[in-house]
């Protein structure tokens, strides 16, 4: 029992170890091997224009037939993916015209030192050992000269696109000014490049020929798409002061901003009318540059611009227009600003809390509001406002006040106002008649005011206005 | 006894302009896909509020049925005034609670493409109306406004301006109809302006004349002003800025001024990360400085901004008034603010603030207000994720004439990117007030904003409770419901809008 299972485990390994040798794959024609078999390479390849051909696989099964040698699978090797528009006969012919026969195959796939069938993949090295710049026989063509462009290389991947050696010119400083180098050649470009590519940041594409000029490539585009990254911020930019003063840069060199700016990058801030080297942009979608709020628009802004809007009115109108100025300068019942269209200057309960605002003058109520056609008119429908009468009850009531209140009066002389009309305090304060209280207080220059407004004078004073005048 | 304003407009007329100023938003909403941007931009907003307002009114009782407690007369539980002699107190007591809707339409039109490179008209109108009575809000019964509406020739070098326009500068607003012409140097980035015309009313789309102003009585001019005034606004280097403002206002018939003022602004940044502004204004009708102040910001990184402020404030008062007369006093503040934002989704800002009041010579032994006035005041933004945000802010003011303590805070959500929705609440206790008492009031509302590319509309409604704390004033309370709607449609390019 024991001697069969031996004898058939044995059979079973022997017939899997010839099985195995007899359908193994080879990986690679082992050329070495073959020294005696081939004494050519034209045995078995030839070449032609674009190509140099290989074997047939029966050609194998001459010896490899189970009985000379033992069967092998081999396939002549895939096409490697190129974009070189190398011409084997061409270059052949071209070598052996100049060389003579000492040009041979072996010259540029033999390895160094090696034996006939000693052979590689030609190494570009080799050719630029020689044709590289600066050597004896540098050949200053363009890159299309010996290479297709990239949407004719079908065989590459988008990966093997992107892997693709930078040449030595691209450096960082390279994608400012590629611009000129398209110019130039843009067939240099289609080696690397498809149009795609150039769309994916240039938001001017369609207007640009050298752009134009490139093939679409699904392959790139996929790639572009999936690849999305910011774009590098100019050197200008980024320079102190240039948000404020770029006008100066678009009127030099509009061409420029166009390459990564559209219409909708400036009408982000801007207002219609725009200047005119926006309307010359391109008018398509640009969702990259955001609009911001400049650094000067700090939380109390709405409370501080006087200075920023008095000193650099035009810069206020690049974003703002007028309606948005007078939707609180003049009381209106809402205000609106860019980007957000409804808002409120004074807090939704503005209405019961304005008092302190008012007595706090935390802004100067009459820049917005009239305080007779505004403030008063409210207040007398509501009942707050003064008929003349000096014992109604307000201000908080205290019995004394009238006598004690020149120094609230002239803290806060806006707010007397929006109660009391001038005749109230003329009731007292003139000297036409009454009790003839002085209202004058510090500082007080009547030769001024009379110079500048006798009217005025003349309301509490007519005869010494006369007298003065005569 | 209290009293009122009778309504100047029928209920027909404000139906006919009601109408009118509504079909106009609509016909821009409806030609808002149709426009060229090249050629038009308009603005149409409506507003629509909804308030509830509970009048006072004048009341008197016989001084015979009052007592004295404390010595404070009393009315029962009211505490009523009475003057020496008289045979009456008065107070003030509530009248009945009046609902009403006032109604804002603005229309902002620019139009421009007249095949001449810079012209424009503008037009810049507001219709006012109330779908209640108009008596209860400001100028509700003054339908409408012609607050800008000019033809404009704008060109790289000068602008001429005719109609009806606005002088924005350090002065603040002033309206006029007329003419303005300015000319601009771009290598010097200087402005020279002159500009002149019939003057508006401050703060008003109407001249001194107009009825807006008949509350002037006696006092109100009987012929317009005339307003001219020159301007230079220069950028001399990228980092600064300045302007100066002489202005002018004569009364027509030449019997005197109405103002006459200068003012100088400028700004300077020596570095990105200072920067200096100052303002002032002279009255030389008066011989006084207006307001006046500095401002320094530094922002060490970019995380951090400190701010210091020193202001000065008197108020300007038209020399056709008598209130120059009673020599308002100044005050003089010193402020300091720092803003952080210690992670990207946070900012929040602490402020605060001291006034000095000069001497108002006028002090009583028995009735002295305070001439030192305090103002504090935090808020914080915290955006929790990208469509949630919250926010809230306090604010302390201790003033002359009333003394403030305020908070609020509202939490919000986006949806999606058009819709907006809104929680908020909010208080505040009034003290020391000097005219109508003291109280707390409590709010909680809801807000709503919807966003297309043709507009926005947009809610709020709020619910208030007041609680008195002066109860003998006899006053009422402020309890009750304010709501408001918008509608905006757009005409051309709207900077950041949706598209």
């Amino acid at each position: 029992m024991n001697l069969r299972l031996g004898m058939v485990t044995v059979a079973g390994v022997a017939a899997g170890l010839a099985l195995w040798q007899t359908r193994r794959v080879q990986p690679e024609f082992p050329h070495a091997r073959h020294e005696r078999v081939f004494p050519t390479c034209e045995s078995c390849h030839t070449v032609e224009a674009d190509r140099v051909t290989m074997p047939a696989a029966t050609m194998c099964t001459v010896c490899h037939n189970g009985s000379i040698q033992p069967q092998v699978e081999w396939q002549a090797p895939s096409r490697r993916p190129s974009n070189l528009q190398f011409n084997h006969a061409q270059v052949v012919a071209a070598k052996q015209a100049k060389l003579g026969m000492a040009f041979t195959c072996a010259t540029c796939h033999q390895v160094s030192g090696g034996g006939r069938m000693d052979i590689q993949r030609v190494n570009a090295n080799g050719c630029l050992g020689c044709h590289a710049a600066g050597k004896d026989h540098h050949v200053d063509a363009p890159c299309a000269t010996c290479h297709v462009a990239l949407t004719e290389a079908t065989e590459f991947t988008a990966a093997e696109i992107a892997g693709f050696t930078k040449p030595a010119d691209h450096t960082d400083q390279f994608l400012q000014t590629h611009g000129s180098a398209a110019d130039e050649s843009s067939t240099r470009c289609a080696v690397c490049h498809a149009r795609d590519l150039c769309s994916s940041c240039h938001a001017n594409a369609a207007e640009i020929p050298a752009i134009q000029a490139l093939e679409p490539d699904p392959r790139v585009a996929g790639w572009a798409a999936e690849n999305q990254s910011s774009l590098p911020l100019p050197a200008s930019h980024r320079e102190a002061g240039w948000w404020e003063n770029h006008a100066e840069d678009v009127a030099t060199s509009a061409r420029s901003c166009a390459a990564c700016h559209t219409q909708t990058s400036c009408r982000a801030c801007h207002v219609d009318p725009v200047p005119d080297p926006i309307r010359e942009l391109s008018a398509g979608q640009d969702p990259r540059p955001t609009r911001r709020v400049p650094p000067s628009h700090t939380a109390t802004f709405a409370d501080d611009h006087r200075a920023l809007a008095a000193s650099a009115t035009s810069q206020c109108s690049v974003c703002h227009t007028q309606d948005q100025c007078t939707s609180c300068h003049l009381a209106s019942a809402a205000v609106t600003r860019p980007g957000e269209d409804v808002g409120q200057y004074h807090p939704a309960n503005f209405v019961q809390s304005h008092p302190a605002a008012a007595f706090g003058q935390e802004v100067e109520c009459a820049s917005c509001h009239n305080p007779e056609a505004f403030c008063r008119d409210c207040h007398t429908v509501q009942g707050l406002g003064s008929n003349g009468r000096i014992d109604t009850g307000f201000h908080n009531r205290k019995p004394a006040w009238v006598f004690g209140h020149g120094q609230a009066a002239r803290q806060g002389l806006e707010t007397c106002a929006t109660c009391h009309a001038q005749r109230d305090c003329i009731q007292c304060h003139s000297a036409l008649g009454g009790r003839r209280v002085n209202p004058h207080g510090p500082d007080f220059d009547p030769e001024k005011l009379r110079e500048k407004s006798p009217v005025m004078c003349a309301a509490c004073h007519p005869r010494s206005i006369l007298n003065s005048g005569s | 006894m209290g009293t009122r304003v009778a309504p100047s407009a029928t209920l027909s007329s404000r139906w006919v302009i009601g109408t009118t100023s509504i079909a106009v938003a609509l016909c821009a909403a409806w030609t808002t896909p149709r426009a060229s941007a090249q050629e038009w931009r308009g603005r149409a907003f409506t507003r629509v509020q909804v308030v509830e307002l509970r009048p006072l009114r004048l009341d008197s009782v016989p001084i015979a049925t009052t007592t004295v407690e404390n010595g404070r007369r009393m009315a029962g539980q009211q505490l009523v005034t009475c003057a020496p002699a008289a045979t009456h107190c008065f107070f003030y007591a509530p009248d009945a609670v009046v609902s009403t809707a006032p109604v804002t339409q603005d229309i902002d039109i620019s139009v421009w493409g007249f095949g001449v490179q810079g012209l424009r008209v503008y037009l810049n109108s507001r219709f006012r109306f109330s779908l209640a009575d108009e008596a209860f809000w400001p100028r509700s019964d003054d339908h409408f406004d012609l607050i800008r509406g000019y033809v404009e020739l704008n060109r790289p070098r000068y602008r001429f301006r005719l109609g009806r326009d606005q002088q924005v500068s350090g002065l603040g607003f002033y309206g006029y109809d007329g003419a303005s012409a300015m000319v601009r140097f771009r290598p010097a980035r200087l402005e020279l302006e002159a500009y002149g015309g019939w003057g508006l009313a401050r703060g008003l789309a109407e001249p001194v004349t107009s009825d807006a102003l008949a509350s002037l009585e006696e006092f109100q001019p009987r012929h317009r002003n005339y307003l001219f005034g020159f301007r230079a606004a220069a950028r001399p280097t990228v980092n600064s800025s300045v302007e100066a403002i002489y202005q002018k206002e004569i009364q027509t018939d030449r019997s005197g001024i109405a103002s006459e003022r200068v003012a100088l602004d400028a700004r300077y940044a020596p570095i990105p990360e200072v920067s200096l502004q100052g303002h002032a204004d002279y009255d030389l009708g008066t011989g006084w400085w207006g307001k006046a102040g500095a401002t320094v910001g530094w922002s060490p990184l970019a995380e951090l901004h400190v701010e210091g402020r020193l202001l000065r404030y008197r108020p300007v008062f038209d020399l056709q008034t008598i209130w120059a007369a009673f020599s308002p006093t100044p005050y003089t503040g010193y402020g300091l603010a720092v803003s952080v934002r210690p992670r990207p989704d946070l900012s929040i800002r602490v402020e605060g603030e001291r006034r000095d009041y000069g001497d108002t010579d006028a002090e009583v032994p028995f009735q002295v207000t305070t001439d030192r006035t305090w103002r504090a005041g935090a808020s914080a933004r915290w955006s929790i994720d990208p469509r949630w945000d919250l926010e809230g802010s306090y604010w302390l003011n201790f003033t002359f004439g009333s003394a403030l303590s305020a908070g609020e805070a509202r939490v919000s959500v986006r949806p999606m990117d058009e819709l907006s929705l809104g929680a908020r609440f909010s208080a505040f206790q009034q003290l020391g007030e000097f005219r109508v008492g003291e109280g707390r009031v409590w709010s909680l509302g809801g807000d709503v904003r919807y966003e297309t590319a043709l507009g926005t509309v947009w809610g709020a409604v709020d619910r208030y409770r007041h609680d008195r704390r002066d109860p003998e004033s006899g006053l009422p309370d402020w309890n009750q419901i304010r709501a408001s709607f918008g509608l905006a449609f757009y005409i051309g390019s709207e900077p950041g809008r949706r598209r």
